[in-house]
């Protein structure tokens, strides 16, 4: 048991990401061999925040499973009320990451959600975290049902569960765009604006809700102004990329050298990268750029791509490059609408269509 | 083409009441024509919660078999709605009593499905016995008993009612044993504000008011049925609890029931619940007992809503009192027989206590309560020419105004405001009162004088209601509306004065009347002893104590001043004064970190005690009072009081309301100008921003006053790139240049065109 604990206290000593995974992994297995029901949920639970937060949220899709295998088999854990709350704190970031892999089918992830919904039921908890989880989703799904969740989301209590008042407010913020609601949107983004709200992952979060929403309705400016209070905050890190994806968008209307500087400092991580969503997103981002650099005749930029190693697929011409992420955007873009029952992607990836043709 | 989504959009922005129960209704007819059964489910749900929270839960009650039917028959929505159902579920069996059509055994049939339900689901019974014990409360003591005691058993789940709703229960069915004190140690949660939902203090306040009101103890029960009615005044969802209020009144306070009864008439009328009914209707019949030794007939427009006609002199009192008495009889009859025990006719048939009003009152003035009955408002409008009664009439009509009448030298007004609705008395051309002598805060004594030669003056007096500084505006609003000519006021009550400019003023910003706005503070002092004391004038108006302090001598007299102006002003905010002995305000002492706790005494008791020779113990009090002892507070210099949170709100709304005022006052020439802004601390604080002053130089450029902790390299003098804006504006101050000193937020008005 002593051994178990201390393997928990190295893990800090190493680097966030990949190498403290593969650590974690290790404890697993020993804890596993050992039979100890605590400790392999314990690290499980070490493994999934850790790749919820520092990596592509792939190897936490992988791991929930045997945690909530592990879960329902001991009563032990049930029993325990750190333990109890620690599976529905995954719960949480799950019913979100999960529909992040178009392989996770609608039934999987609807069934997701009933049982958080039922966990926190049983717990006593408010129900505010789970319309919220829901209503993000069903944002890309189904509007009606969307905004039945986010007006319970709005009704049910904030408590130990829940993501905390910024991101509260950031949901609401998201929300409000989705409906072209701009006024009460900015209502809800003044105290994250002003600094008085704040997470991990605000403001950078709220200010690429507003981008897009500005992209979308081709005010630039107004989303240039926002692109510049996020890059700095998004720029080389895994968790961002889907905001990357967007700011390329953004760029390839604006700024298509600023776009091409970005594209080439994360393309090694898009190639990494495992999540699907994150990777769609930065490819859709990347085919606007290279199309608009194709039609504005930008030759002389590509040279200076960090991308070597695709050279060959890419034979330094943007048409090709822009091919190349269209059929990868496109495929995928496939895969998540056909899973969501909507066009919801494919109108992203065409936002840009008559631009183009023009 | 049914659209849920719009459907949803609409009915979550609409107010609540009828027309947002009509637009669910609406939604359900769509939902059932497409047979969408998911949103048949939802918005039947919506409907029942809409009923049942903003309502008299008469149509949730007829819904709600149907729902559970739909939700039976599609058990495909079973994970996803019986959470929602079971809510549903729960509500109806917690009416059930207040409905005579609902018989014994269909009343036993649903519990029983309840409880079923609640075992299938994994519930904890608790919620099943608690409202067991609600159901028999007020007849069956064994049945109470024993749900009770099964209540207790249980834990808590998610269905449960909140925990203020069970200490609730706890509560009264410890009064109905008696223990009033077991009833008050478990609701001290309540009382003490740490435990509330949508209906609870409302609902425990009243039964308070009722438990004491029975129980030989007036002063009570007047103390909590003003704080009942406060919150609960034009709430259909609370007609029972103004029915239990319209009692109590029709013995301890009737010009208080009259109101409470022609408001409450119109949600009477449209209330479909009967036991709600039959307990509104009984209190007002008791009211028009009441009245009947005074009057014959009654005059308000309100009362239009009743079928009962009036004659040319008004409503006859008789009449209003065979109509209530009928409806309460005939409802109380029906539970009666539906229970099988005679409880409710009973009930009415029973001899109110008698009690002496005079004695009462002046209980409540002596008691260890902060809260005591209000006292009127009266504010006089100065005007350059006279004007007769009559133009005051036509002027009160043009108004927006709910209603209007005139009697004798008296104009009356109704006036809505965002909370309630304000009753006014308005007199034309009234000698302007004697202040020369009387101390007067607000304007020069030399503007003072030049507004009392103002050749006419109105006086209004009211009632004040709601939240202090919203209803101050809305009477400034309605001044503003009516006397657009006026020279100024002078709000005799808390004895300020305010020029015209201001009243404009704050009768168009939401933010601009403080706490501060609302009473005055004033000193007085023996050469003999150099002893000062000192006293609020006008919290009173608010149904809250005034406030004295004793302890003050001339050296320190106006730090003290300082402490009871802080205190007044937080507590008027929050509009409740806390009992006796209870803290009203924490000092901490920032270098020994000592923590003193500030709470008041009742005079009769403190000075006795602690000052007996005071000049304060021979001052006259015509207001209920409390005493600060604050000498017992060491080191008074180094105490800090703590800064009232809405106060910085209100102050920060204000700044961003006035910002253009401001901005327009920049463009001209300025002696000084300062900004408070939400500074971004740069990209080594990831873009943090942090609320800095800074100075606006006279090209508009802002240079750094402060300097942030988390940010060391931010230095004074440091120009920063802010834009001011309503989004960065916390604060401003400006002097222009023919200005003698700054103006702030507060005094904005200074900057408008005409003063400029």
């Amino acid at each position: 048991m002593h051994e178990l604990e201390s393997m928990e206290h190295e893990f800090y000593l190493f680097d966030r990401g990949e190498p403290r995974l593969r650590r974690i992994r290790e404890a697993i297995t020993e804890a596993d061999s050992r039979n100890l029901p605590e400790w392999q949920f314990r690290f499980r639970y070490d493994y999934l925040e850790e790749s919820i937060f520092c990596g592509d949220r792939y190897y936490a899709m992988i791991i929930f499973p045997e945690m909530l295998s592990l879960y329902e088999k001991h009563e032990s854990l049930h029993q325990n009320a750190r333990t109890a709350h620690d599976m529905l704190i995954c719960f949480k970031w799950i019913v979100e990451a999960a529909p992040e892999f178009p392989q996770i089918s609608r039934k999987e992830i609807d069934s997701y959600f009933r049982l958080f919904k039922k966990m926190l039921i049983e717990q006593g908890k408010s129900l505010s975290i789970y319309y919220m989880k829901h209503c993000l989703f069903y944002m890309k799904v189904d509007e009606a049902i969307a905004a039945a969740d986010f007006y319970r989301f709005l009704e049910e209590p904030l408590d130990d569960v829940s993501d905390g008042k910024a991101l509260y407010y950031d949901q609401q913020v998201m929300y409000y765009l989705s409906i072209d609601e701009e006024e009460k949107a900015l209502e809800s983004a003044k105290l994250i604006f002003a600094g008085k709200l704040r997470s991990n992952a605000l403001p950078q979060a709220t200010y690429h809700d507003f981008i897009r929403y500005y992209l979308e309705r081709e005010q630039y400016p107004h989303a240039v102004h926002y692109a510049f209070l996020t890059e700095r905050r998004v720029v080389c890190d895994p968790y961002y990329l889907d905001i990357i994806g967007t700011l390329l968008t953004l760029y390839s209307q604006t700024k298509i050298p600023d776009g091409v500087k970005l594209f080439s400092m994360h393309y090694e991580l898009y190639l990494t990268s495992k999540n699907p969503l994150m990777k769609m997103l930065f490819a859709i981002g990347a085919y606007h750029l290279f199309r608009a650099m194709d039609k504005e005749k930008h030759h002389v930029i590509l040279e200076q791509l960090k991308v070597a190693r695709d050279a060959l697929v890419f034979q330094n011409s943007p048409e090709r490059i822009a091919e190349h992420f269209y059929q990868e955007a496109d495929s995928a873009v496939q895969k998540f609408d056909t899973r969501n029952g909507t066009d919801y992607y494919a109108r992203m990836l065409h936002l840009l269509d008559d631009k183009f043709q023009s | 083409m049914f659209e849920p989504q719009k459907k949803i959009h609409l009915i979550k922005n609409m107010e609540h009441g009828s027309a947002r129960l009509e637009a669910t209704a609406k939604a359900i007819q769509e939902a059932d024509e497409e047979n969408q059964h998911y949103w048949r489910l939802y918005f039947r749900y919506e409907y029942i919660i809409e009923s049942t929270m903003h309502g008299d839960n008469f149509k949730g009650l007829l819904c709600f078999p149907e729902y559970l039917r739909i939700f039976d028959e599609h058990p495909e929505y079973e994970d996803d709605m019986y959470q929602d159902m079971m809510w549903a579920f729960k509500w109806l069996v917690g009416y059930l009593d207040d409905y005579y059509q609902i018989s014994l055994e269909e009343v036993r049939h649903y519990f029983e499905e309840f409880r079923k339900r609640s075992e299938k689901y994994g519930f904890s019974l608790r919620t099943y016995y608690m409202k067991q014990a609600s159901f028999w409360l007020e007849t069956d003591r064994e049945k109470t008993d024993v749900a009770y005691a099964n209540f207790q058993q249980y834990p808590r789940s998610k269905n449960s009612d909140c925990e203020a709703c069970e200490l609730n229960v706890s509560m009264r069915v410890h009064l109905l044993r008696g223990d009033e004190q077991k009833a008050l140690e478990l609701i001290q949660p309540v009382l003490r504000h740490e435990k509330k939902c949508a209906e609870i203090p409302h609902v425990t306040y009243a039964y308070l008011a009722e438990y004491y009101f029975l129980h030989n103890n007036p002063a009570e029960a007047m103390y909590y049925a003003n704080l009942c009615q406060n919150l609960i005044q034009g709430r259909p969802e609370f007609l029972r609890e103004a029915g239990k209020l319209l009692e109590i009144y029709s013995v301890l306070d009737v010009n208080q029931g009259w109101k409470l009864l022609k408001y409450s008439a119109e949600l009477f009328m449209q209330c479909r619940n009967p036991k709600m009914k039959m307990l509104f209707a009984s209190g007002a019949w008791r009211m028009m007992q009441s009245l009947s030794g005074q009057l014959e007939f009654v005059q308000s427009p309100l009362l239009g809503v009743l079928p009962v006609a009036p004659s040319g002199d008004g409503w006859s009192v008789q009449e209003l009192q065979e109509f209530f008495y009928e409806i309460a009889h005939d409802i109380a009859e029906k539970l009666d027989n539906r229970n099988g025990i005679p409880c409710y006719v009973p009930a009415m048939e029973s001899t109110l206590p008698e009690y002496d009003t005079e004695t009462t009152l002046e209980k409540i003035n002596k008691s260890v309560r902060g809260i005591v009955r209000k006292s009127q408002t009266t504010i006089a409008v100065f005007l350059n020419r006279k004007i007769s009664l009559e133009e005051l009439e036509q002027r009160i009509q043009k108004a927006e105004i709910l209603y209007s009448s005139r009697k004798e030298n008296i104009c009356y007004a109704s006036v809505r405001t965002a909370e309630s609705v304000l009753d006014l008395a308005l007199s034309a051309d009234v000698s302007a009162p004697p202040l020369e002598n009387a101390p007067v805060q607000g304007m020069e004594q030399e503007q003072i004088q030049t507004l009392l030669e103002s050749p006419c003056c109105c006086v209004l007096g009211t009632e004040l209601s709601g939240t202090p500084q919203k209803t101050y505006y809305s009477i400034l609003k309605f001044l503003n509306a009516l006397f657009p000519e006026m020279n100024g006021i002078v709000n005799l009550t808390a004895l300020k004065a305010y020029p015209a400019e201001w009243v404009r003023f704050a009768g168009t910003y939401e933010n601009a009347v403080s706490a501060h706005d609302l009473y005055s503070v004033y000193l007085s002092g023996s050469e003999e002893s150099g002893e000062v004391y000192g006293t609020t004038v006008g919290l009173c108006a608010f149904g809250l104590r005034e406030l004295e302090f004793i302890g003050a001598d001339t050296e320190n007299f106006g730090h003290f001043a300082g402490i009871l102006d802080k205190i007044s002003a937080g507590c008027l905010e929050k509009n409740h004064l806390p009992d006796e002995n209870q803290r009203i305000s924490r000092c901490r002492n920032e270098e020994t970190e000592e923590e003193f706790e500030i709470k008041w005494k009742n005079p009769e008791t403190a000075l006795k005690d602690v000052a007996p020779d005071s000049i304060a113990v021979s001052a006259e009090r015509e207001m209920p009072s409390g005493i600060l002892n604050l000498h017992t507070i060491p080191e008074i210099e180094k105490i800090e009081l703590p800064l009232s949170q809405n106060d910085r709100s209100r102050r920060i709304r204000l700044a961003e309301e006035t910002l253009a005022l401001f901005q327009n006052a920049l463009k001209k020439p300025f002696v000084k100008a300062f900004v408070r802004l939400a500074v971004s601390l740069g990209e080594a604080h990831d873009w943090e921003t942090e609320p800095l002053w800074a100075e606006v130089a006279p090209d508009g450029s802002l240079l750094l006053m402060e300097t942030s902790d988390d940010a060391p390299e931010l230095q004074k003098g440091n120009p920063i790139e802010t834009e001011i804006s309503e989004d960065t504006i916390y604060d401003w101050r400006i002097q222009p240049a023919e200005a003698d000193g700054m103006i702030l937020p507060e005094d904005a008005y200074l900057l408008e065109e005409e003063h400029t």
